[in-house]
């Protein structure tokens, strides 16, 4: 009886937990097919993208290859913005964040402690960050337009704005004097 | 990094709001696992809610240390908080151990009800924004990809990139497998040739610069690639023929793999 019990307990919670788990969906395989069209150049911008980092030891330039692929990500994002593709927005945007936070600023700050004030790779510092900002003033500007009327691109715009700030930190952490 | 690992570590952090980076390099592109997550600190807080039942065991372990004398009150009959306990049992007749078994799965089952609903069923109400989230379909091969693409922006040593590049392949070989009966014979190409670009001209190229390692360092390294390469051109090589249609792309990662193979296993063994 006891043992009866404890089985039908442990198949009853797992049975809930498969029931439940939104993890399990998995987008269906006409979706699939559409991204995998859809994104075509971006998937090919990413292996390229991939391939340059990985023949790449200097961080400042690895900072300089995210801020291409950076590029890539915020003309997609614009572009879901105009076509009110809000989901698209918010996937793209997320991705922006990670890569701006890991890739480029991680980069940044893995650079600060060869780059005292004034020196070459301070000011190379500042051009990888000026770089950055060209790509995220349009994006920024184009997705506080549509904010208002968009919650999805509200939340794009937070998360690109999330990654913005942390290359700023490094920005900012390098005119500290150390 | 999949959905069933990061939740698995969210479930073992002793903070799940923070989690490690890769951790949230996942939660930044999943929309099922950030809504788990959320699920999860909810959890948690209302946890620290629940109503914790008083208890003099402290202050009678202390009488006890402090008056020994007071031992003998432990052999005296039961509290009136334990008399009230056992009139429910009683009224309840629960005496019998199947009484008692059949209340505590009833308990239980009510505690599986619960933690679903808390878990799964509610959204979050308390929130500053209350923002009700569309589903975002996430392309698998473009976050595995962008994944791959900061690894190897962070990654420090020659030999993690070798690694990472290798892993990128997989990711292309994989999701070709994935696609292979529903994506045009074009897209599978693409992929295709996608992935004999990284092989050919990212891993080789990448392993060719770990000669200045000491040959241990290096077998440790390329071994586990050369094999990943070898079932690559294996599993390719029956696609291929199981699905003449997708011959072509298939055939072509059964190539890249088998001359990327042959390419590692011509570097220096000692």
């Amino acid at each position: 009886m006891k043992r009866f019990l404890s089985v039908s307990f442990v198949l009853g919670v797992l049975a809930a937990v498969a029931w439940a788990n939104p993890a399990t969906r998995r987008p269906s395989d006409d979706v699939r097919r559409n991204q995998l069209k859809r994104n075509r150049d971006l998937v090919e911008k990413l292996v390229k993208g991939g391939l340059l980092l990985s023949d790449e030891s200097d961080p400042l330039k690895r900072a300089d290859h995210c801020n291409a692929l950076a590029l890539s990500l915020a003309r997609e994002i614009e572009d879901a913005a105009t076509n009110k593709e809000g989901p698209r927005a918010i996937e793209m945007g997320a991705h922006l964040e990670i890569l701006l936070k890991q890739g480029v600023a991680g980069n940044l700050y893995a650079v600060l402690p060869e780059a005292p004030p004034r020196s070459t790779r301070w000011k190379q510092i500042g051009e990888v960050g000026k770089q950055t900002m060209a790509v995220m003033d349009p994006l920024e500007k184009r997705l506080k337009q549509a904010a208002d009327a968009d919650p999805d691109v509200r939340r794009a715009l937070e998360a690109v704005g999330n990654g913005r700030a942390e290359v700023n930190n490094a920005l900012r952490e390098a005119k500290t004097p150390r | 990094m999949n959905c069933k690992i990061v939740q698995r570590h969210l479930l073992a952090a002793e903070d799940p709001e923070s989690p490690p980076a890769d951790v949230q390099y996942h939660l930044a592109v999943c929309l099922a696992c950030r809504q788990w997550q959320r699920r999860l600190g909810q959890i948690a807080r209302h946890v620290l809610q629940l109503p914790v039942p008083p208890s003099a065991a402290r202050a009678d372990l202390l009488d006890r240390i402090l008056n020994p004398s007071s031992r003998a009150r432990a052999a005296a009959p039961a509290t009136a908080e334990e008399r009230g306990w056992r009139k429910v049992v009683t009224t309840l007749r629960l005496r019998s151990r199947a009484g008692l078994s059949a209340a505590a799965a009833a308990a239980a089952l009510l505690l599986v009800v619960l933690a679903a609903w808390v878990l799964w069923g509610r959204q979050d109400q308390n929130g500053p924004t209350a923002i009700v989230e569309q589903p975002v379909l996430t392309d698998p091969l473009v976050a595995r990809l962008l994944e791959q693409d900061v690894r190897l922006a962070a990654a420090r040593t020659p030999q993690d990139r070798v690694k990472i590049l290798a892993d990128l392949a997989d990711d292309l070989r994989t999701e070709t497998h994935n696609l292979v009966r529903t994506a045009d014979v074009a897209d599978l190409r693409d992929l295709a040739e996608h992935y004999q670009r990284v092989v050919l001209q990212g891993v080789v190229k990448r392993a060719d610069g770990l000669r200045s390692l000491p040959a241990r360092q290096r077998r440790a390294v390329l071994d586990p690639i050369a094999a990943q390469l070898a079932r690559a051109e294996r599993d390719a090589t029956m696609l291929a023929l199981e699905r003449p249609a997708a011959a072509k792309p298939f055939g072509m990662i059964a190539k890249a793999a088998h001359e990327g193979g042959n390419q590692l296993s011509s570097l220096p063994r000692e």
